[in-house]
């Protein structure tokens, strides 16, 4: 067997989710990135078998209606050949625009939090959402396997409340988002409105990925 | 009206896929206004998934773009847990590329692909602001037009649409849009610009002729209103197809369309003359696109687009003339880039051991034969010149090839059937078992699957069967209790087409003028999206034909004589009527009319283009 680090040069595209690429399901995006790819013309690593498709790992599927500016795929290039990288930038929609492409140098297994910016429509002060998340805050969580109670606070890193534009509520949170341990931002605002702190959310916007110590993935 | 897709995140969060109803994606045509003074609506009346899938927009939407000053843009139906929404908020249907409501159109154009659509044509007209019927429309705005092959008969909805457009449309619809360009310089009125356009080739203006029928309820007369507007319509065809416009570039959906893949079209006709087709009539005369010109399209294609899957579209692929370097050329490309290349379409008897054996190398699929009847009188009567041997030939060399999954199509309800020739699609399943077990063991698969699917035959215009009686529902049902009490094992399964929507399709294929106030009573009563079983209501359309007095049989289930005069007999297809109740005459002798390749049988198409077919 050769050594796979001859057969390919692994790869990390970070790009946007953002206007209307939020409608896109994970399927879709997938779909899309592939035929981007493709497109680029630029010398990737393929797998075999009937379908040969190009190689491509992401990060984290983000739920529909989200936007994102910091989302992360893998992909391989084949070493040795030349390629430009405005070729890919080129290839992919404004909506799903590629920021940075570099070599990894943390594996997707060692997220453990994602970053995100949440913008809740409420009447409530942004002084008092901070103050309640001091408070046990317990939802409902479901799973494809169980339902739980939890409180939420055990899956929040950091969180930051600050007063946004048009009387909105801004929330930074880094949220536990890995194989094992994650919580969708739509829980913070349940979890509140379960404490009798109404509030909907408006937007939701995931930054970056985190490992365990806090630092980002790069 | 212009909406926003960010004021209706809400809405596009509670429906499914909202992916379809956004636009945006790579490929689509977007223009400056300040450029633009002809806007083209392209309706396609299905959902996004399906319409995006159609070779006919892709092509259309491009040769109208590339005009100067015209923006062609695309309207689908949504599916209805979209249009509620929509239609509780008070959104208009939009477009993909601009959000704009169909209202603020000037030339509205709906491809009729299949007559199950008409509900949904007038719901999407409805649902965008649009006045349906053409008489309440004013002024140069919302010039309603159809085409496609149901354009063809186009009297069932002669009151709804403001121009027809027949035969192909790459050339004809920009001749219209620059038609409206010098009406709307020279100040014409919509009945002027009309009229003028009833003169053009190729195009008919329902509101310019009038139809008297007899008592019996046959047509006494069918006749222009006005001096100028010609007696007959003759088709538009593309004589050069290696010189037309052809699509450089697709638009990629993001969310999957049934068929997402490139497609090259290889030639339009075909050689075969079944005589239940109405394709193979109505797409005559044959011309082909050389193998050079479409390997150079498909690479374009897939280079600009990075799809991994190619197909090659026509009728009858198979009979394409320079089959054999066309594949060859294109696995050269797609093999080592991994693109899958598909070819629907294929005939049992002249699929080479070499072309399954290329075709294989790339990707096993299941074989799908188009059998069409059992027996082979009744195959002789329809003209599908399959034999047995053929059948048993291309099966050998499926097995043989590795491949266990065939799929057998039939008709029921064909001119002369009898129990026979139903009894006889059980015994193809058993002698292609039979083949099966005959091929070496070390080549074929352990187990084969055959799956059969039985449609009910639907007599349609401009074929050798227009003039006959479709079968009724209870003679439909009967018919299909005994073949599922025939057929069906663990080897063979069997599936019969719900009949009660060929019922339906066969009114509307066949029907007149009169039939406009059913149309509009279904889409009216929530009739949209009747292709979709789960949205068609048999009871609704027979309510709408009692509520309009129609008697659905007569349009289907009565057999015409030669001497009647047709609803479309107006339209000339190239194809002669002469030819078509020749042919007719022969079926009923099971007499075989041999294909164009062997010799030409005179059907009139190829006076079109004043030379030879390509064959």
């Amino acid at each position: 067997m050769s050594d796979p680090k001859t057969m390919f040069k692994e790869m990390r595209v970070r790009f946007c989710k953002t206007d209307d690429a939020i409608y896109f399901s994970h399927l879709d995006l997938n779909r899309a990135v592939l035929r981007a790819l493709r497109r680029s013309g630029i010398p990737y690593w393929s797998k075999g078998g009937f379908s040969p498709h190009p190689y491509c790992v992401f990060a984290m599927p983000l739920s529909l209606g989200f936007e994102s500016t910091g989302e992360l795929f893998d992909f391989r290039l084949l070493p040795g050949v030349e390629w430009e990288p405005e070729d890919l930038k080129n290839a992919f929609p404004d909506s799903l625009k590629v920021l940075e492409i570099y070599e990894p140098c943390d594996p997707f297994k060692e997220i453990a939090f994602a970053a995100y910016e949440v913008e809740l429509e409420t009447a409530e002060s942004a002084e008092t959402i901070a103050a309640a998340f001091k408070q046990p805050l317990t939802v409902l969580k479901k799973t494809k396997r169980s339902e739980q109670e939890v409180d939420i606070r055990e899956f929040i890193n950091k969180i930051e409340t600050k007063t946004g534009e048009d009387g909105l509520v801004c929330l930074f949170a880094e949220l536990a988002s890995g194989n094992q341990r994650s919580l969708s931002p739509n829980y913070l605002a349940e979890g509140l409105c379960n404490v009798g702190l109404f509030c909907k959310i408006r937007k939701v916007r995931r930054l970056k990925f985190l490992k365990a110590d806090g630092s980002e993935i790069l | 009206m212009t909406y926003k897709t960010e004021d209706m995140r809400e809405l596009l969060l509670e429906v499914q896929k909202p992916a379809r109803y956004v636009g945006g994606e790579m490929g689509q045509t977007v223009k400056d206004l300040r450029e633009v003074d002809i806007r083209f609506g392209f309706c396609f009346p299905d959902i996004y998934d399906i319409g995006m899938s159609h070779l006919g927009l892709r092509i259309l939407y491009g040769s109208l773009n590339e005009q100067k000053g015209t923006w062609c843009e695309r309207f689908f139906q949504p599916w209805p847990d979209m249009e509620e929404r929509m239609r509780a908020e008070g959104i208009r249907l939009y477009s993909m590329e601009s959000h704009t409501s169909l209202d603020e159109y000037d030339l509205i154009g709906f491809t009729l692909q299949y007559e199950m659509c008409y509900p949904t044509v007038l719901n999407m007209l409805e649902l965008g602001g649009v006045p349906i019927y053409a008489k309440d429309r004013k002024g140069l705005k919302h010039i309603v037009v159809g085409g496609g092959p149901c354009a063809y008969n186009p009297e069932p909805l002669a009151d709804f649409f403001d121009v027809f457009s027949i035969g192909e449309g790459e050339e004809a619809l920009p001749e219209l849009a620059d038609k409206l360009r010098e009406a709307k310089a020279k100040g014409w009125s919509r009945e002027k610009f009309l009229y003028e356009v009833s003169k053009m080739e190729s195009f008919y203006v329902p509101s310019l002729y009038e139809a008297a029928y007899k008592e019996d309820g046959t047509l006494a007369a069918f006749t222009p209103l006005k001096e100028g507007v010609p007696a007959v319509v003759h088709k538009r065809i593309i004589k050069e197809l290696d010189k037309v416009y052809y699509p450089k570039t697709q638009i990629i959906p993001f969310t999957e369309a049934v068929h997402d893949r490139v497609t090259i079209e290889l030639f339009r006709g075909c050689i075969r003359g079944c005589r239940f087709c109405q394709a193979g009539m109505l797409f005559r005369p044959i011309r082909c696109k050389s193998a050079d010109t479409l390997i150079h399209d498909a690479c374009t294609l897939l280079e600009n687009t990075g799809y991994e899957q190619l197909s090659l579209c026509s009728l009858s692929s198979s009979d394409y003339p320079e089959i054999e370097p066309l594949v060859d050329g294109l696995i050269n490309y797609t093999e080592p880039r991994g693109i899958n290349l598909s070819l629907p379409s294929l005939r049992a008897d002249n699929f080479s051991k070499e072309l399954a054996a290329k075709i294989t190398g790339v990707k096993k699929s299941t074989f799908t034969f188009a059998a069409e009847a059992g027996s082979q009188r009744l195959r002789d009567v329809i003209n599908k010149n399959v034999t047995e041997t053929d059948i048993e030939k291309s099966c050998r060399i499926a097995f043989e090839n590795g491949n266990s999954s065939v799929k057998l199509y039939f008709m029921m309800g064909l001119p002369t059937e009898t129990e026979e020739d139903l009894a006889a699609i059980r015994s193809m399943a058993d002698k292609i078992i039979g083949y099966f077990y005959d091929t070496d063991k070390s080549k074929r698969n352990r187990f084969i699957k055959i799956a059969m699917s039985v449609a009910t035959f639907i007599p349609k215009p401009f074929t050798a069967f227009q003039w006959e009686a479709q079968n009724t529902e209870s003679e439909i049902r009967q018919k299909q209790e005994y073949l599922k009490k025939t057929v069906g094992s663990k080897q063979v399964t069997l599936s019969c087409h719900d009949c009660r929507t060929s019922l339906i399709e066969a009114v509307l294929a066949r029907g007149d003028r009169r039939l406009a106030p059913a149309i509009a009573y279904v889409a009216q009563n929530g009739g949209r999206l009747d292709a979709w079983t789960e949205y068609f209501s048999y009871e609704r359309w027979q309510e709408a034909f009692r509520a309009a007095g129609i008697d659905p049989d007569f349009y289907s289930a009565r057999k015409r004589d030669f001497e009647e005069l047709l609803p479309w007999d107006f339209i000339d297809i190239g194809v002669t009527k002469a030819y078509l109740k020749k042919e007719a005459e022969r079926s009923y002798r099971a007499e075989t009319t041999p294909n164009c390749k062997e010799q030409c049988t005179g059907c009139g198409a190829n006076q079109m283009m004043g030379r030879k077919c390509d064959v």
